[in-house]
């Protein structure tokens, strides 16, 4: 919502698909140009992968897991032959926002044209918009019309001090837990956990700064919403302070000391919700 | 135990960390819960080195039995000494569930509440020990406490370092023994109580363990005190902190026994 309000030009626009184009260009011997028609006629690929939103705060977070279907960037890539020069790609869309990727993380993108099965809705980007797993939202634009290949990474929020790679972190929320509750009465905390990059390979729950304790989930791929949740039974009323933290397997574990910073890896710091219990 | 001593057979216990439950009483056992840290659970026997719960079986190391208190005390007027009655007290740098921690005090332990705060929910106590400001705490966890003089004739404590465990006699005859755990080796000898404080904080490995360690009693250059973060008492272990330590509540029937030039034996 925020960046709506002071960059209006991003707000969504009106595309058309009888008009809309794809072109990759830049540092290419010969741009490649699609209509919509021609996507549709091109081998499709399915990604299932969550996105997680870099500017959001906790209480609002914003992550959406999809199925998203569409056709490969490493097979538009085949198609046109690149230049010594083409080190990054530049993304162009309809509202005017660019962003920018390595080649290589341009290759594990797709240029989905359906969300769950349906075309993507004007809000999700139609006709085609850049899926990236593992990377914040930032780096998979909506109403996508344009890659550029260049020699220099460039972007929207990239520009104004937003981290080049954008991998998303290794992250774990709250969703529900923190309502008013008796003594004694059995609150079932649950939530998320999220990884860009590497598989989740762990999550835990603080009460009040206590010992970490490992809550179950199901495993899940990197870029995958892990959904858990943990029953904890309050012993006195009170005000209670809990807290969850997500490892990788990487060996990543967010650490007690994470800052939020204004720009990249906002979900950084843990989560922590307060749990009021009456009397 | 002897008739006189405190009764320290718990029907609750609080886990000292996360409390791993098994169907039998072995550590290869099936694990059939974790419970976290600081969750109350009821006591249904003691099995060696086990406890048997309500739904299996956890290490007695990884529980701190709990003394069952008259939680209805009337509040006193500031300043008074109250003691964790529940499974344990948070202390916080305001009063705030989201304020920073200060510390985090087990079952047992002591502080000195300095200030209330009436809030919308819940009443806060200001705390310091004997010495020095800790910071704000749920009410709810606190129970005023005073140690209560008891008079006795000729006590001596004697405190046996090889079976670790130590004993309290009057007159020559035993009236109380209890397990203890050994901060440091102790050199044999006699020494005088020449000290005694009802709450103190201690540098342990972790620093917010270390907070309202109750009912502290100087020897010589010892000190005996209630520790509420284990419970391996008897065992030949060496943890950090009081060089005696003994259960909350064995320390607190000591400290209303052995005044000031009490006789302690070292052996």
């Amino acid at each position: 919502m925020i960046y709506q309000d002071i960059y209006p030009r991003l707000r969504n626009p009106q595309c058309d698909c009888s008009t809309w184009s794809f072109s990759i260009g830049g540092s290419v011997q010969h741009p490649l140009i699609l209509s919509y028609s021609d996507l549709l006629q091109m081998p499709m690929v399915e990604v299932t992968c969550a996105l997680l939103c870099a500017g959001n705060p906790y209480d609002e977070l914003a992550v959406e897991q999809a199925v998203w279907r569409g056709v490969a960037m490493a097979t538009l890539l085949q198609s046109v032959t690149r230049q010594p020069d083409a080190l990054f790609a530049v993304i162009h869309n309809a509202a005017g926002y660019t962003t920018s990727l390595s080649l290589d993380w341009l290759n594990r993108g797709v240029l989905a044209i359906e969300q769950d099965g349906n075309p993507l809705t004007p809000e999700q980007g139609y006709p085609a918009r850049l899926i990236v797993p593992g990377l914040y939202g930032y780096k998979s634009p909506r109403w996508v019309e344009r890659i550029e290949l260049t020699n220099t990474p460039s972007g929207f929020w990239e520009s104004r001090g937003w981290d080049g790679d954008g991998i998303a972190p290794t992250i774990a929320a709250i969703s529900a837990g923190g309502v008013h509750r008796s003594a004694e009465d059995v609150v079932t905390i649950e939530g998320f956990a999220y990884s860009g990059t590497a598989r989740v390979s762990a999550i835990e729950v603080s009460i009040d700064h206590s010992d970490w304790m490992p809550v179950d989930f199901v495993p899940a791929p990197p870029a995958h919403l892990v959904r858990w949740q943990t029953e904890w039974t309050p012993p006195l009323a009170g005000e209670y302070s809990v807290r969850v933290r997500a490892a990788d397997a990487s060996g990543y574990v967010q650490q007690d000391s994470a800052v939020q910073s204004l720009f990249q890896s906002a979900q950084d710091a843990l989560h922590n919700i307060i749990v009021h219990v009456m009397e | 135990m002897l008739p006189s001593a405190p009764q320290i057979d718990a029907l609750y216990g609080r886990a000292l960390s996360v409390l791993t439950v098994y169907d039998s009483p072995s550590p290869s056992a099936v694990v059939i819960n974790r419970l976290f840290p600081d969750s109350v659970v009821p006591i249904i026997d003691t099995l060696s080195d086990w406890y048997q719960l309500a739904n299996g079986y956890a290490k007695r190391s990884d529980i701190q039995p709990m003394m069952l208190t008259n939680h209805t005390v009337p509040t006193p007027q500031l300043p008074f000494w109250a003691e964790v009655g529940g499974a344990v007290a948070i202390v916080r740098g305001w009063c705030a569930a989201d304020a920073p921690l200060v510390a985090r005090i087990g079952h047992g332990g002591v502080a000195q509440v300095v200030d209330m705060l009436p809030g919308e929910q819940h009443t806060w106590y200001a705390l310091a020990d004997e010495d020095t400001f800790l910071g704000w705490s749920s009410a709810s966890a606190w129970i005023p406490v005073e140690a209560a003089p008891f008079e006795m004739d000729s006590v001596q404590l004697h405190i046996d370092t090889v079976n670790r465990t130590l004993q309290l006699l009057e007159n020559h005859q035993p009236v109380m023994r209890a397990p203890i755990m050994l901060g440091r080796g102790l050199a044999a000898g006699n020494y005088a109580v020449h000290r005694r404080k009802h709450s103190v904080k201690y540098s342990l490995d972790d620093a917010s363990k270390g907070y309202g360690v109750p009912w502290r009693i100087d020897f010589g250059e010892y000190s005996l005190a209630g520790a509420y973060w284990h419970n391996d008492f008897g065992t030949d272990k060496i943890l950090p902190g009081p060089d005696v330590q003994v259960a909350p509540a064995v320390a607190r029937w000591l400290y209303e026994r052995l005044p000031e030039n009490s006789l302690i034996v070292v052996r």
